[in-house]
């Protein structure tokens, strides 16, 4: 972990998010730093998309305070520090589009408003090319997304979020729904995410799949975070429990014990 | 050709179609990426209010219908962001109930009469004048600079509106923006087209395009291109067969919708090759797979166990210099 002069990446202190007046997650307390990989596991409906859309300013805060690089969670600066990338099945539309020109949508949101053609310069053009290649898929800059793998269109969202320089990653499910093979690409490509420095804040349920590269795993139940520590200290050799609910009309609970009486663990 | 171009009004409904086949395919397309294809047929229905309302008060009916459709989008997209429900039933109302106003002030207007009722509904070359035209070109410039300079903006967010919202783009205003461009379009195009068949110009021709361009750029390219012959060769056409203008430029693009579709199904199963594809290929191959690569001609083969691998598209074909006549029983025969 780093100490320096410079805000957290994300600082959550008594936080609670929801939509009108529904509030969905509560007392969140989470500081993450520079470089870190934290993995947000949790059952389903715990709030862990919540907690996600109110990073980036799509859900509403009720309650407490949400920075992003010592801006507020939606402003504008805060928006600008932040690569989303989102969960989806398939970036096929009813029109082409090239791996390029999806990637290009992440110079485009980087644009001033009264200069919204310059996502088209020298410079912008270089990023879009380079992202693409630091997700491996240079070669294929040019094909229609529509006949990319699934993996093959994970990678080209990570392209268009990393291609907008981001400080930190905020990726939903980036695993889900690929097959072994791409999946360990896909770690590979985060892996190179943070050697180049970026901080990664991954909603996974497959702990197993990105074991190698999370340096934190943060558990969000009941609507607040319920652990928050060293992956290892997740019940070894067990990783998929996070994904399993004990209340009501959730599938039943293999979550043990150890995690329910960790809350507010080890920072 | 030089007969129809010593006539005043065809000239105009020339230069008219010209601006119109331009226009319609550049702010179709977005529409189309939306999957809102059919909101340029609604608001074909809002302008005819406002041409009533024209003739009515005796204003430029293309002016009053300039002022009613672009009160209409906004309100389109305002409904569309506050996503009650019943929005659509709202929809239906406003575009149902600006057709009927529109006939109804239409037939009670003093120069209002069933024969120019017909004309904006479907177009007729003889009703452009000089002063329409000026009008038409002044609207065609706006909507071409405006797509020109905000096309990667329409883009982001007709692809991925809750990324575009995310990373801070102004959504709800682009789409306003979107929605106003398609109801101008509609105005300039009820002359030549008509107001009930403009939505099919915004429309076919990306449908072509989508078959003919291998990018979002390429097809738009072609879109555009397609929009602006049909739309001056159905002028052309209407003229010669004595025919209307809208319903023969309509004609025009879905024959030349059908012939591309057919033509470039018809050239992919010609240029089709037989490969042979790497067999149940869990390994994903790529720079630092670990196994070795050879270059092959453009690009590089994967060592892997005895095989060689290139990227094809989604999966991966088996490359190497006796792989044509190759009968392992492990690789199975595909089709690309």
């Amino acid at each position: 972990m780093q100490l320096s002069t410079t805000p957290p990446v994300i600082q959550l202190s008594g936080a609670a998010f929801g939509y009108g007046d529904r509030t969905v997650v509560s007392g969140l307390d989470l500081t993450v730093h520079r470089g870190e990989v934290v993995a947000v596991l949790g059952p389903n409906g715990a709030g862990k998309s919540t907690l996600v859309k109110g990073l980036l300013g799509l859900a509403e805060r009720h309650d407490g305070s949400s920075r992003i690089l010592g801006h507020e969670a939606g402003s504008a600066e805060a928006r600008a520090g932040i690569g989303y990338v989102p969960q989806r099945h398939t970036l096929a539309s009813a029109v082409r589009a090239t791996a390029a020109e999806i990637v290009t949508m992440g110079r485009t949101v980087r644009t001033p408003w009264w200069a919204p053609w310059r996502s088209r310069s020298a410079a912008d053009r270089s990023l879009v090319e380079e992202s693409l290649a630091v997700v491996g898929l240079g070669d294929l800059a040019s094909h229609d997304v529509a006949t990319l793998s699934g993996g093959q269109q994970r990678r080209v969202l990570i392209a268009r979020a990393l291609a907008s320089e981001p400080e930190v990653f905020l990726m939903d499910e980036p695993t889900a729904g690929v097959d072994r093979g791409h999946q360990q690409v896909l770690v590979a490509v985060m892996r190179r995410l943070v050697e180049r420095g970026a901080t990664l804040v991954i909603v996974t349920h497959e702990l197993d799949a990105l074991a190698e590269i999370v340096t934190r795993a943060v558990v969000v139940r009941g609507g607040g975070i319920s652990f928050d520590g060293a992956p290892e200290q997740l019940s070894p050799g067990d990783d998929a429990h996070a994904h399993h609910d004990d209340e009501d009309d959730s599938p039943p609970t293999s979550v043990p014990t150890t995690i329910l009486t960790t809350k507010g663990g080890p920072r | 050709m030089i007969d129809i171009l010593s006539l005043e009004f065809m000239r105009n409904a020339l230069l008219a179609a010209l601006l119109v086949g331009a226009s319609a395919p550049l702010v179709g397309v977005f529409l189309v990426q939306r999957g809102m294809s059919l909101i340029g047929d609604g608001m074909g229905h809002v302008a005819l209010a406002g041409v009533g309302i024209g003739l009515l008060t005796s204003t430029s009916p293309v002016l009053t219908a300039l002022v009613v459709v672009v009160l209409a989008a906004v309100a389109i997209e305002l409904l569309r962001h506050l996503g009650r429900t019943g929005g659509d039933l709202a929809l239906a109302v406003m575009f149902y109930g600006g057709l009927a106003a529109g006939v109804v002030i239409i037939a009670k207007a003093p120069t209002g009469s069933a024969t120019n009722l017909q004309g904006y509904l479907f177009g007729a070359l003889t009703t452009v004048t000089r002063s329409d035209l000026v009008q038409f070109a002044v609207l065609a410039a706006v909507v071409l600079v405006t797509v020109l300079v905000l096309r990667d903006r329409l883009f982001a967010v007709a692809q991925d509106e809750e990324y575009a919202h995310a990373s801070g783009l102004p959504v709800l205003a682009t789409n306003i923006l979107l929605a106003v461009l398609t109801g101008v379009t509609v105005v300039i195009s009820m002359r030549v087209i008509g107001l009930l068949l403009i939505s099919a110009l915004m429309i076919l021709p990306n449908a072509t395009g989508q078959y003919l361009g291998r990018s979002f750029r390429g097809s738009l390219l072609w879109a555009v291109l397609v929009g602006t012959l049909t739309s001056v060769g159905g002028v052309v056409t209407s003229f010669y067969a004595d025919t209307p203008s809208g319903a023969t430029i309509v004609l025009m693009a879905i024959a030349v919708f059908v012939a591309a579709a057919c033509l470039v199904t018809a050239v992919r199963a010609l240029t089709r090759r037989r490969h042979l594809a790497a067999e149940a290929h869990e390994h994903v191959h790529w720079e630092e797979c670990g196994h070795d690569v050879v270059l092959h001609g453009d690009h590089v083969d994967f060592l892997h166990d005895g095989h060689r691998h290139a990227r094809h598209g989604d999966h991966w074909d088996e490359h190497g210099p006796d792989h044509t006549d190759h009968e392992d029983p492990t690789l199975e025969r595909s089709h690309r």
